[in-house]
């Protein structure tokens, strides 16, 4: 009863985040990019719910326009790689062999690199932008998924429905992707909402060192970072953006759990 | 009933070979085919007896092109097997079908009926409302309620999906259909329904059955002729009627007096049940591979692998130093 409630707890959550994130244009109080020089890092009042950071904008606005950049960074990553991911694991967990052989240790090499200096050195390389960091995330993301997917076809291509559509004369790919991935999918989507929980958290720690959005732009981690220097004497400047990058990834771990409680065979008849 | 021969298989072996070490060298072999020689004639139901692990499951595959034989030739309509690719293989299909013996594994839990069934028309390109009657009128065939179209396998019995695996494979009209253990994951009941289904549709549309199973009883009454299997070679084939009499090789004969016999009275205590394990397919007995179990060998049988000989005129063919005629 108690984690079913932390699952609602975690949709109320990320809905919220998500429609303030749609709405951010209408919704806010301030224009996030407005400059008050003489309102400097001024504490939580009534005027400004959450308070105003170095620049005197007001911090509730840039949240809100911040969840924009980590939710779609978030969600369009783990889309991408886990299409990239799901496609590759089929292919090889079907195939087997040299394919498998060769794309395994493809995955060993990017899995043996330790994840965020990998995505650092990628960003250096292309240079400092919201773009660039999702393809350093995504080339980072796609092997968890690759290994997950191929393990799930091992375990289900001997099975006689797969025998069976082999000798019903389809082409491979449909074999692939009519019968084994919706057998597959469960742990899958599972594994994509930990996932986005991980991007927003990797998203934020490249734009917290500089390596992400452009700066002025408001992202949470951006502004984690800004608020860094004035830890001490405005703690209010980091600590809400560091409570929302909490709340969400919080929420989708909560929804992780919860849709993995529920594919769970044991306790899917209950 | 001398139809011309659908498949023919000759001198088919299977082994697995068992890699070790970095450079994956084959340290043994598992021998599961060894020398297979066996014709399915149209029109009839050729039975295929044997243990478990004798390699019944392994030839079906093979004859299903989901293996490659390691070596020998097979033969479908007098053409070469290895000839069947790429296209040819979408034909062959339409020509060779297969059930599975477990129907809560053969049928995709995510499909409904339709599609399971339908899909076999769909990637033939069949149009939409062909592919609709067709599936309508082979429903009807199996004895499944119409309505059943739009459920998922897991709203029927293990009998009603098995019915569905026979009209998934039905429905492209094939000449051969193989059933593998077909009713052994079934209670008995339901096992004779099957039976009684499988052969009325055979009459209806003109089958050919390679039907694989290990129980003897039910062979004798249904296929024209039974092939028995032990360690991945026939050991005896025989007109399906004559082989509660007249099996002879001596491992037939200790499967039927294994058959347990309902009437006390007619139990014979003197008959001698078979002893000891299949020997391990890794390390094949020389001579017949009978002999370390067979309560009668004699010198040759550890030495001399026995050839197959006709023992009538009546079909029956025997793989055994002891019964062949002199």
């Amino acid at each position: 009863m108690f984690k079913n409630k932390l699952v609602y707890i975690g949709w109320v959550i990320v809905i919220l985040f998500g429609l303030g994130a749609l709405l951010a244009p209408w919704i806010s109080p301030y224009d996030p990019y407005e400059l008050r020089l003489s309102e400097q890092l001024i504490p939580p009042s009534s005027k400004h719910l959450l308070g105003q950071d170095a620049n005197g904008s007001d911090i509730f606005s840039r949240l809100l326009y911040g969840a924009r950049i980590s939710l779609t960074v978030g969600l369009l990553v783990v889309f991408l790689s886990g299409t990239i991911g799901i496609t590759i694991g089929l292919i090889s967990g079907y195939y087997g062999g040299v394919i498998d052989t060769g794309l395994m240790r493809v995955v060993d090499i990017l899995l043996a690199f330790p994840g965020l200096l990998l995505a650092i050195a990628l960003v250096a390389v292309l240079g400092p932008s919201v773009f660039n960091v999702m393809i350093a995330l995504t080339v980072l993301g796609w092997v968890s998924f690759t290994r997950l997917v191929r393990g799930q076809v091992l375990s289900i291509k001997e099975r006689d429905y797969i025998l069976a559509a082999k000798t019903s004369g389809q082409s491979d790919f449909r074999i692939m992707f009519v019968h084994i991935l919706p057998n597959v999918l469960s742990p899958v989507i599972v594994q994509a909402t930990f996932s986005v929980a991980g991007v927003i958290i990797a998203e934020s720690s490249l734009s917290f060192l500089g390596l992400g959005v452009s700066p002025g732009t408001p992202s949470w981690g951006a502004m984690l970072s800004e608020g860094k220097q004035v830890l001490l004497d405005a703690p209010h400047v980091s600590i809400f953006p560091g409570l929302a990058i909490m709340l969400v990834v919080l929420a989708f771990n909560f929804i992780g759990d919860g849709l993995r409680d529920r594919f769970d065979p044991k306790t899917e008849k209950s | 009933m001398d139809g011309p021969n659908i498949i023919e298989i000759k001198n088919v072996k299977k082994y697995f070979p068992i890699t070790g070490g970095v450079l994956k060298t084959e340290k043994a072999r598992i021998n599961v085919l060894n020398g297979v020689d066996l014709s399915i004639t149209e029109g009839e139901i050729t039975g295929l007896a044997g243990e478990s692990g004798c390699g019944k499951s392994t030839l079906a595959k093979i004859l299903m092109k989901l293996l490659a034989p390691s070596s020998g030739e097979i033969l479908f309509d007098g053409k070469p097997f290895s000839d069947i690719r790429g296209k040819g293989k979408r034909l062959f299909y339409e020509n060779v079908q297969m059930i599975f013996q477990d129907p809560y594994s053969s049928l995709n839990p995510r499909l409904k009926v339709k599609d399971i069934i339908g899909e076999m028309l769909r990637i033939r390109n069949v149009p939409g409302a062909e592919e609709r009657s067709r599936v309508r009128k082979i429903l009807y065939d199996i004895k499944l309620d119409k309505n059943s179209v739009n459920k998922y396998p897991h709203e029927f019995s293990g009998g009603q999906r098995q019915r569905i695996a026979i009209a998934r494979a039905l429905i492209v009209n094939p000449r051969l259909l193989i059933a593998d253990e077909p009713v052994s994951a079934l209670d008995l009941s339901t096992q004779d329904k099957i039976l009684e289904l499988l052969e009325e549709l055979k009459h209806k549309y003109n089958l050919t059955i390679l039907f694989i199973s290990h129980d003897l009883n039910l062979m004798a009454d249904r296929c024209n002729r039974v092939a028995v299997m032990y360690l991945g070679r026939i050991v005896e084939i025989v007109p399906g009627r004559h082989l509660m009499k007249s099996g002879t090789h001596p491992y037939v004969k200790a499967l039927l007096n294994s058959i347990p016999v309902s009437d006390p009275s007619k139990r014979d205590n003197r008959k001698k049940l078979i002893t000891g394990e299949v020997p391990d397919p890794e390390n094949l007995p020389g001579g017949c591979y009978f002999n370390p179990r067979c309560p009668e060998a004699i010198l040759r049988c550890r030495i001399e692998q026995p050839p197959m000989v006709p023992l009538n005129e009546k079909g029956h063919y025997v793989s055994c130093h002891l019964r062949a005629p002199a």
